[in-house]
Formats: C-alpha cells, structure tokens, sequence
C-alpha cells in the first residue's frame, strides 16, 4: 500500500489538495472509541471498526462520521492501483461535494462488489464422513478476469475444517 | 551557517557504549513463547552488554562534506552495523523486505556543539532453517517456509552529540521507539508484530553535560520528518492524527481519507 499508490504523485496530489489524512492503528481504535481524543473522533473511530475489513482498509468519510467509501486493500483491482485508488478518491469527492449522501443508501462506494453472503453452519456428523456442503460462486462477472475476495468469519469453538475452491466442472 | 565535520572526533580517544535491551512484553498471539524452539529463537539478549569503540567509529555517521541545519545526508551501512552487531551477532541492513536504507540530518548547531538526528533501518538474523530441526502442527518444513527467523526492529531512532571543540563525542544513542508495535517477528513459516519496551545502546560524556545554547536549529519533528522523507515516498501526504483530521475536516470542509492497519505505515514493525 504505502510503496503502491500512496506513494504515486497524483494520489498524493490529490490527498494533500481535497482531504485531510489519517491512519490508524487498528488496536488503537478501542481507546479512541472510548472517548480519549474526544466525542467526534470517538464516533469516527467507531465506524472506523465497524467497517473494518482486512488487514488494511481505506475509508472516506465526513467529519460527522458519515462512511462516503470502503475499499479494502486487497480488494482494490491488482493492475493499476494507483489509477484505481484516484477512481475510489474521485467518486467519494463527487458524492462529498454533490451533497448526494442521502444517494448513498448505507452503501459507501467500494471499487469491488458483494456478489454473495451466505450464512451456513457446519456440524461435524460423528461418523468419518465430513460435512462437504458447496457454495457455488457466480463467476460471470469474472469473465475479463479480476480478484475475488472471500471473506470467510469462524467462531470460537474448538473444531477442524478447511475451505477448498474449486472448477465447478471438477 | 555551515559546518565542516572533516576535523572532528580526531582525537585519540575511545567512547564506552552500553546495551538496554528488554525482552518482549506484549503480542497478541504470543508467537514468541508458542514452543520451547520459538521461545529460544527469540529469547535475544546483548553480544556486549558494554563495548569500547575508537573515537573513529563514529565518523561513519558524520556528512561526506560541509552542510547546514536541516540537510540529510545518507550514512555507509559498512560504518553503521557494527554498533548493531552490538545488541546480536545477526544484524544486517539488508532487509528481506521493506525500505533499506541509514540517513542522518543535522538538527542543531552551534560553536561548539553539532547533534545530528539519525534514522537506521536493520533485520536482525536469528536463526536459519537449516539449523532446526522446525515442524509446525506436526509437519517439517514446506517450499514457501522462509530460510532465516528474523526479528525486524521498526526503525532506530539515534541522536550524536558532537563537542567540535574537544573533538569528542558528547553523547550518542540509537534506540528503537516505545511504540505499542515496534518489532515484527518472523519464524521460518509466521510473522507477528510485538512489542518491545526497550532495545537502546548509548553513551555518554559524564564530564561534558551543561545545558546547549544552540546558534541554529530545527525542532527533532522536522529532523525525523525529514529522515522519514528519504524512506517513504507516501510521507509526502499531509497526514493527522485522527483527532485533528476530524477538527481540519470540519473546518475545512474537506472528506476525511482515513487508512485503518494492523501495524503502522512509516516504519518497518508490519
């Protein structure tokens, strides 16, 4: 990130010019939710973590805490980042300076696409066959290529498991 | 106002550095402690807890020629890794990954005293895969594992107080800043950032400790920012902390860009 397009003239042009930069440490977040720097950021870092995704993850809001983008890093298209990250910065400052945040609908602009969510609960069936349930994926927008982005959450119990991707024609 | 560094530390003197360095007090998966084989690995103490340099040695982190307050100028890896060989015998400038690379900039002059800012990035080699006999859940070693377990300081931050007049060295440290994740540690097949409260080598001229009335100087925040400019293109951008970014957007009118991370953006501890 910080040697990709944080790092290229025009992005860093265009962060000096119309936005006012920050990062933060995602273990720092609890502490400034927690009002140490004050109500207002408190509120940023919350959507901050409500919102956080990745191991790095990039936000546009206003400064009433108001999400104008989400883009996590590693769904930003691998080929031309730098032009994909002045794309995420431009459509968040027509959105900023469109006043069309009521447009918005509680979804930030995101350069990638939720193609799916499913919700499944796997329960080991006590015999040494395992619970194989599959999820098919729609690729058809993939057909020029690109990067999908699973995202898989776990509890916390005691369990073994492993998520295998394959051709549907396998 | 500019200085000539070419006569001084002439002198036929030696200067005795010491070693603080504490171990590992705060990660959030404990990988340090997670066998008895990460635990030595990373169980790291002092080469030479005290060690003698000639007064020589330190001209490896003087200017090639004259320069003013505010100039960086870049330092020979060759001069500066024996200080760091100091703290483990596996110390290197060449990094596995991130931005290499030793500069210092002059903060403050005056008649009789010259103290330059430095900033070093260095991996320290703490064991090499094909000394172990290392398996992670029960399997030995795979082709994408790594061949040396490194532990990889964020920065060293340093400061060298030179006495012009006496051509000796005043004061000098390079220590690793007590931020909350300050060191990454690499197995031979993980990596985890972790925090280390202390890890510093300095000395001291007990003799020469009165107060400095600098003629020129710049404040230490403009010298690191300086330093930081010579590492990372991306410290071009104007960055806040989130308290101020939130108070400059409202007042400004302006959207807020915010970067959530694990570990920070202007070092070498992610």
């Amino acid at each position: 990130m910080r040697a990709g397009p944080l790092s290229y003239l025009e992005v860093i042009e265009s962060l000096n010019e119309k936005f006012v930069n920050t990062w933060v440490l995602l273990r720092e977040l609890p502490e400034l939710i927690g009002g140490v720097k004050g109500e207002v950021a408190s509120l940023v870092a919350k959507k901050l973590q409500h919102h956080y995704t990745d191991s790095v993850d990039i936000l546009v809001l206003t400064s009433e805490a108001e999400v104008l983008a989400h883009q996590p890093d590693r769904a930003l298209p691998y080929r031309n980042r730098a032009q994909h990250y002045l794309t995420l910065l431009q459509r968040s400052l027509e959105v900023f300076e469109g006043e069309l945040l009521s447009k918005l609908e509680a979804k930030p602009i995101s350069l990638g696409r939720k193609l799916k969510e499913v919700l499944h609960i796997f329960h080991a069936s006590g015999t040494d066959i395992p619970d194989y349930t599959p999820i098919e994926i729609d690729l058809t927008p993939f057909e020029h290529g690109g990067i999908l982005h699973i995202e898989i959450q776990v509890g916390g119990g005691e369990a073994t498991g492993s998520f295998e991707l394959y051709n549907a024609d396998t | 106002m500019r200085q000539n560094f070419n006569d001084v530390l002439q002198r036929s003197a030696s200067v005795q550095v010491e070693v603080h360095w504490e171990p590992i007090a705060d990660s959030t998966f404990s990988l340090h402690k997670e066998s008895p084989e990460h635990i030595e690995l990373f169980n790291l103490s002092p080469s030479y807890p005290i060690k003698e340099y000639g007064i020589d040695a330190f001209k490896a982190f003087l200017p090639p020629s004259s320069v003013a307050v505010g100039d960086v100028w870049e330092l020979d890896s060759d001069g500066v890794v024996p200080f760091l060989l100091q703290f483990h015998p596996g110390a290197t400038t060449a990094l596995k990954q991130g931005e290499e690379g030793a500069f210092a900039c002059l903060r403050a002059l005056s008649s009789e005293y010259a103290e330059i800012t430095l900033r070093i990035h260095a991996d320290f080699i703490v064991g090499h895969l094909a000394d172990w006999d290392w398996e992670w859940q029960g399997e030995k070693a795979a082709e994408d594992w790594i061949e040396e377990a490194r532990f990889i300081p964020s920065q060293f931050a340093g400061k060298l107080v030179v006495n012009l007049k006496e051509r000796t060295v005043r004061s000098f440290s390079l220590a690793l800043p007590p931020r909350n994740s300050n060191v990454d540690i690499n197995t031979f097949d993980c990596a985890h950032m972790v925090f280390v409260p202390r890890m510093e080598i300095r000395a001291s001229d007990a003799d020469d400790c009165g107060e400095i009335a600098w003629n020129s100087a710049i404040t230490e925040e403009i010298a690191r920012g300086a330093l930081e400019l010579k590492f990372y293109k991306f410290a071009e951008i104007e960055w806040r902390p989130l308290e101020e970014a939130v108070e400059l957007a409202k007042a400004a009118n302006r959207p807020i860009h915010a970067i959530i991370v694990w570990g920070a953006l202007d070092d070498e501890s992610c």
